[in-house]
């Protein structure tokens, strides 16, 4: 029952976000897919990160012990925080390399334009 | 698209694809079912009652009150005239052992039956130190109380200390849950017990 209540409920809020989308903020449905493609790695970035501490903390954990004989408990890799604090990672260096790319692109007209610009100037000196 | 891009979004659809049979499917509770170990109640000399957790103020956590109720019951019904229960403290507390003695106490086990090691910090230190004191008060029988997950590597430990052992599952969650958080707990602590095992097996433990 509970399973089949989540997925009603998803079901409803993608169908208004959709409505919402195409009707009230005109973005266009052949956009929809590359930002599936966009969702996907940002996922992925925060997969990576839920990775990297993982097998960093069990790694830490262990060698800590043998090392130092500090004992810190594997389960504490478990906890859900760890989850929540690697996506909250994964999503603010996604979104780095986005405004990376972004102003690389505003760069990029920018010049567009100004060339488009002394071109003009040329002709009319000419 | 760069390679990496690529590469991540690999990885987001995989994380998206497992996230969802993990949640939607009864794929982790058949893997609960297949891993899990069945109980075997006999008559022994003692029952061992592994620790779980204990928060500050003394509230035992609900694994740890499932083992021990479970070992009460056993005691209880006649299966073995002492219990050992295990457990630490988790900084200023009290230890979990004392608080299951106590517990068991005010469920009419008399103290005399009672015996407590409030040192081990992991499952192959409780093997070794519980074996110990068993083999000194010359028990060679043991009813094993854990979760049926963590069984098969608790008992691959005990038994190297030439006990004979026999399970006494008790588990604080169950592998019929079917809503999708339960089942991604069920996942989560399969996935958790295997990387032990595996562990316990390339470090020589088991």
């Amino acid at each position: 029952m509970t399973q089949a209540t989540v997925l009603i409920l998803a079901g409803i809020t993608s169908t208004v976000a959709l409505w919402i989308g195409t009707q009230g903020l005109r973005l266009r449905p052949d956009d929809l897919a590359p930002a599936v493609g966009k969702m996907l790695e940002c996922l992925g970035m925060m997969l990576v990160f839920f990775m990297a501490n993982a097998v960093l903390g069990l790694v830490a954990i262990i060698g800590g012990r043998s090392l130092t004989g500090t004992f810190v408990s594997t389960y504490a890799m478990s906890d859900v925080t760890l989850l929540a604090i690697s996506f909250f990672q994964g999503l603010l260096f996604y979104c780095w390399r986005e405004a990376k790319a972004g102003r690389r692109n505003r760069g990029l007209r920018a010049s567009r334009s100004d060339r488009g610009t002394e071109r003009a100037v040329i002709r009319k000196g000419d | 698209m760069t390679r990496w891009t690529r590469l991540l979004q690999w990885v987001g659809l995989a994380g998206i694809g497992l996230f969802l049979v993990a949640a939607f499917s009864p794929l982790p509770n058949t893997l609960f079912r297949w891993s899990a170990t069945a109980p075997d109640i006999q008559p022994v000399d003692a029952i061992v009652v592994l620790g779980a957790a204990v928060e500050t103020d003394g509230t035992l956590s609900c694994e740890s009150l499932a083992r021990t109720t479970t070992a009460v019951a056993l005691y209880r019904a006649g299966r073995a005239p002492i219990i050992v229960f295990s457990g630490t403290s988790s900084g200023e507390g009290p230890s979990e052992a004392r608080v299951r003695s106590e517990l068991a106490g005010g469920l009419g086990v008399p103290p005399e039956a009672i015996r407590t090691e409030t040192s081990a910090l992991t499952t192959r230190e409780e093997a070794a130190r519980i074996g110990a004191m068993l083999q000194a008060q010359n028990v060679h029988r043991i009813l094993l109380v854990t979760d049926s997950q963590h069984m098969r590597r608790a008992r691959a430990l005990f038994a190297r200390d030439e006990l004979q052992v026999f399970p006494a599952t008790a588990d604080a969650r169950s592998g019929a849950g079917t809503s999708p958080e339960a089942r991604l707990r069920l996942l989560r602590d399969l996935l958790g017990e295997w990387l032990a095992l595996g562990y316990y097996r390339v470090a020589g433990y088991l």
